[in-house]
């Protein structure tokens, strides 16, 4: 009992407490500052821009939204998908997916793109957007270890209070939120390089339209860049109500309400409201 | 400057759009960004009717008249139907309850053209036609004022066509009307506080 001797149990509760504090902070700025740099170039294409904002998860989703979109995809059963017609395809991506017989989720699609997601997050780590493998471990290192070391200090501390008959459980409730938080920090966090992290700020800045309400054919690059819940309220809405499904999510559902939205124009021929009179 | 800001880019398409009008389409936006609607000098002004209306504020109440602005020039000139979001129809109902200055002043003399408000039908398929015209409305709105929508006034498609067709009319004579948030945040508290004055007689007892 050489370290903390001096403090009391509820000494050493406030010391973990703001402790705990400083590694919340420390795990947020770690992972924004010190990733590397990469190297700042545009991305060519929806397949770059999925895989540099979600992965493959999320090119497998804006695939699907792009060809839902475009009619080659249809609502399945339970809430799955399934093909419409094959003759759609472009790109590898596509040609996969609209190669699968009978109804198929996105985490089986997914599956089945999985190669050319590797292939085009082979070519964004190339080209600086993306860490390699080494450099994510070391971030994922650096991002949990303070964690790591207030856990050690910590279990010290309850091992010798305990030793004492000290009660402990407040301290064991907070070793095990610090623990949570540590593995939350390790196995979360995104792969993209600083360089990669500004292509896609960069990127959302410019389609906040898309965000919104994007157009059939821009459903995959929105996708792509915002995820699923773009499409929530869209006609497309399926592909995001099986995403849903699969993660365990509500789905919602697009045709639940049918009689919203009024339009006008000048070729605008039916309906108007009546007058009101004077 | 701030009146260059809000001016419409005016494109080739643009110009050819507006085939029903005599004037260009800078003179259309001249003659919207300076209509008054409804009548001069009233004591309770169409502003304040609309603000009183919707629980608005009055800096809010002025943004979405100009975004009212700004749909009926897409409706004059994007060469399609267009979509409002819900506070900009809500400015619409009401410009249209002012029957007056609606069919005999603003059609015929700042719009040049008569701009009919068509509620949906219903159905699956007039749904997707309405979210159809309503990403268009957004694609036009981009292409003329060289910004998109904002976002507080034209909401995404999952408010638009999901939440904001729920709103109802209601009088606060008769109802009590609480934030969402605020209800289940005093609901919690509600519930720890009588946990905790549980706990406290249970200890004393």
């Amino acid at each position: 009992m050489e370290f903390f001797s001096g403090y009391s149990g509820s000494d050493f509760l406030v010391f973990y407490g703001l402790m705990l504090v400083t590694c919340i902070a420390a795990g947020l700025w770690i992972p924004a500052n010190l990733r590397p740099k990469g190297k700042r170039s545009d991305v060519r294409d929806v397949e770059e821009i999925a895989v540099l904002s979600g992965g493959a998860d999320r090119l497998s989703v804006a695939v699907l939204s792009s060809l839902f979109a475009n009619g080659a995809l249809r609502e399945g059963a339970k809430g799955k998908l399934n093909v419409r017609r094959r003759d759609e395809a472009e790109g590898a991506a596509e040609r996969a997916v609209l190669a699968k017989v009978g109804d198929f989720s996105p985490n089986e699609a997914r599956k089945s793109i999985n190669a050319e997601a590797q292939r085009v997050e082979a070519q964004l780590v190339q080209r600086g957007l993306l860490m390699d493998g080494s450099e994510r471990l070391r971030l994922r290192f650096l991002s949990a270890l303070p964690y790591a070391l207030l856990f050690l200090i910590g279990l010290y501390r309850q091992q010798a209070g305990e030793a004492q008959g000290e009660p402990t459980g407040i301290l064991v409730v907070l070793l095990i939120v610090t623990f949570i938080f540590g593995l939350i920090r390790f196995f979360t966090g995104t792969k993209r390089t600083i360089a990669g992290q500004q292509v896609v700020k960069s990127l959302e800045e410019e389609s906040s339209r898309l965000k919104r309400a994007p157009q059939a054919n821009e459903a995959g690059f929105a996708v792509a860049l915002f995820g699923t819940g773009v499409l929530v309220g869209t006609p497309w809405e399926p592909v995001h109500a099986a995403r849903q499904a699969g993660s365990g999510g509500d789905g919602g559902g697009y045709g639940g309400d049918s009689d919203s939205g009024d339009g006008g124009g000048s070729g605008c021929g039916g309906g108007g409201c009546g007058g009101c009179g004077g | 400057m701030h009146k260059n800001l809000s001016l419409p880019r005016i494109s080739p398409t643009n110009s050819v759009m507006h085939a029903t009008g005599s004037a260009s389409t800078t003179e259309l936006w001249e003659r919207l960004e300076a209509y008054d609607i409804g009548y001069e000098g009233a004591a309770f002004p169409f502003a304040a009717r609309l603000a009183r209306e919707n629980r608005w504020t009055k800096p809010f109440t002025e943004r979405v008249i100009q975004e009212y602005k700004r749909f009926c020039f897409l409706a004059c000139t994007a060469g399609h139907e267009v979509t409002p979001s819900d506070a900009v129809d809500q400015v619409w109902h009401l410009h249209l309850t002012y029957s007056r200055d609606y069919w005999d002043e603003f059609c015929p003399k700042v719009l040049g053209m008569d701009l009919h408000h068509g509620p949906t039908a219903g159905g699956q398929v007039e749904r997707t036609r309405y979210y159809d015209q309503y990403a268009e409305t957004f694609r036009s709105y981009e292409e003329a004022f060289g910004e998109p929508p904002p976002a507080d006034i034209w909401p995404g498609a999952g408010r638009r066509f999901g939440k904001d067709p729920l709103a109802v009319r209601v009088n606060p004579s008769d109802v009590m009307l609480l934030d969402r948030r605020i209800a289940i945040l005093g609901a919690f508290g509600w519930i720890v506080l009588g946990i905790v004055i549980t706990v406290v007689i249970g200890g004393i007892f």
